[in-house]
């Protein structure tokens, strides 16, 4: 029973969530993936069932608010197993000192006694669960147990009635930890474009980590590419007015971001030129005919080199009929 | 009342064009102001503001593209959507009937 996983899909079957699967697959079929390891179901299963009657009990008696403070505090102050603090160890210690991680939950809620994954769910829900960026080796545990608590944050409480429903309790969490990437552009592609038109690859472009683009508090440029030819079809300038740059995470800061504002040559030049857009696309478009149908990607580039950070399949079109 | 035409970029065409009262949200804060049927006007959305979109008839906000939250929740509730509408929130006044054209990509006065 492993608790600690690379994520090569090869490797693993089963035992780790939707987006841990996903960048198995994508390193194995030879994409640019930063380094990643898996803490599977299992090891969750092991930490969460000695918790489990009082976890239930508070859900019974607080309101959601109250319950879900309640239960991280609870998971932040028991000790993770031996042998999974043991594995989890080894794993980081492959890794170069002073590397940052991410640490994201990948989540499979129970519900009326069916599991609904996170990351096959509408995508307007990703961010249900928690992700932690620029985490530090010694803070990784801690990261780690935050995503584990994510599984019973407010939000998921109530959007999945806990209180009504117990086979809620049946939900499980994995996590993946990953190398991450000093982000000096990035962006986020859907191949084929949601809105205009279907037979163009659309792409959001701007300095600094994606979530700038994700969370919408940042404009990028806006570029169409021709799906057949790759030549470029549209380029739309985006203010770009600020970059997400994340805190070192730490038990105290729950790991935030602020927006440090961009300097103004950023906001009249684009963030990518013409090389680097088709570089993009074309990996857009490998990675789309590999999984065989339309992705929406999100890449990260640093010093000169594309790292695939996300891709899934595009789950709604822009329009009714 | 709106005074002008606005523009932005097209991030869901939805059903096509509504009309319907802007209602200026700040933050999660002003989430309780919404009315069914409203536009809602924010600088951007985020998760949290989830149970509330569903109400709205249509989102316009100051930053982001069709990749943003708004853009996303709206293409897949089947609503319109209008970004980066730089000062909405100063320009288009609380309250105002407006209608939100992501075909035309205009916001004006109803």
């Amino acid at each position: 029973m492993a608790y600690v996983t690379p994520l090569h899909h090869g490797a693993v079957t089963t035992g780790l969530g939707q987006k841990c699967l996903n960048l198995g697959l994508l390193t194995d079929l030879g994409f640019n993936i930063p380094a990643a390891f898996g803490v599977t179901f299992s090891a969750f299963e092991l930490f969460i069932e000695p918790l489990l009657p009082e976890i239930k009990q508070l859900v019974h008696h607080l309101d959601y608010a109250k319950v879900a403070l309640a239960i991280r505090k609870l998971i932040l102050e028991h000790d993770t197993p031996a042998d999974v603090h043991a594995a989890l160890e080894d794993a980081l210690a492959s890794f170069p000192p002073g590397t940052y991680f991410a640490v994201r939950s990948s989540g499979m809620a129970r519900v009326a006694g069916s599991f609904v994954t996170e990351d096959s769910s509408k995508q307007s829900l990703a961010g249900q669960y928690e992700s932690y960026l620029r985490v530090p080796q010694r803070q990784v545990e801690h990261a780690l147990k935050r995503c584990w608590a994510a599984l019973y944050n407010e939000r998921s409480l109530r959007l999945f009635k806990a209180k009504e429903d117990q086979t809620f309790f049946g939900s499980k969490m994995s996590v993946v930890i990953q190398l991450m990437i000093e982000a000096e552009t990035s962006a986020v592609i859907m191949t084929r474009d949601p809105v205009e038109r279907t037979d163009l690859l659309a792409m959001e472009v701007t300095f600094g980590p994606c979530e700038a683009l994700v969370s919408g508090r940042v404009t990028g440029d806006f570029i169409t590419v021709d799906r057949q030819d790759l030549h470029i079809v549209r380029r739309e300038l985006g203010g770009k007015k600020h970059r997400v740059v994340y805190a070192e995470y730490s038990p105290e800061n729950e790991g935030t971001y602020h927006l440090q504002p961009n300097p103004a040559e950023h906001s009249a030049g684009f963030a990518a030129d013409d090389r680097l857009i088709t570089r993009i696309a074309n990996l857009a478009l490998e990675i789309e005919a590999r999984f065989g149908q339309p992705q929406d990607i999100e890449l990260v580039v640093s010093n000169d080199e594309l790292f695939v950070v996300q891709s899934r399949h595009i789950t709604a079109s822009g329009r009714k009929s | 009342m709106l005074s002008t035409s606005l523009s932005g970029r097209i991030a869901s065409i939805g059903g096509g064009a509504v009309t319907g009262f802007a209602r200026i949200v700040n933050s999660e804060a002003d989430l309780g102001r919404i009315q069914p049927g409203d536009i809602m006007v924010a600088p951007a959305t985020d998760i949290s503001f989830a149970t509330t979109m569903v109400l709205c008839a249509g989102f316009v906000t100051e930053t982001g593209g069709r990749f943003a939250h708004a853009a996303i929740f709206a293409r897949e509730h089947g609503l319109p959507c209008i970004t980066d509408v730089a000062d909405a929130r100063k320009l288009i006044p609380d309250g105002a009937q407006i209608t939100l054209d992501p075909e035309l990509n205009l916001i004006s006065p109803a």
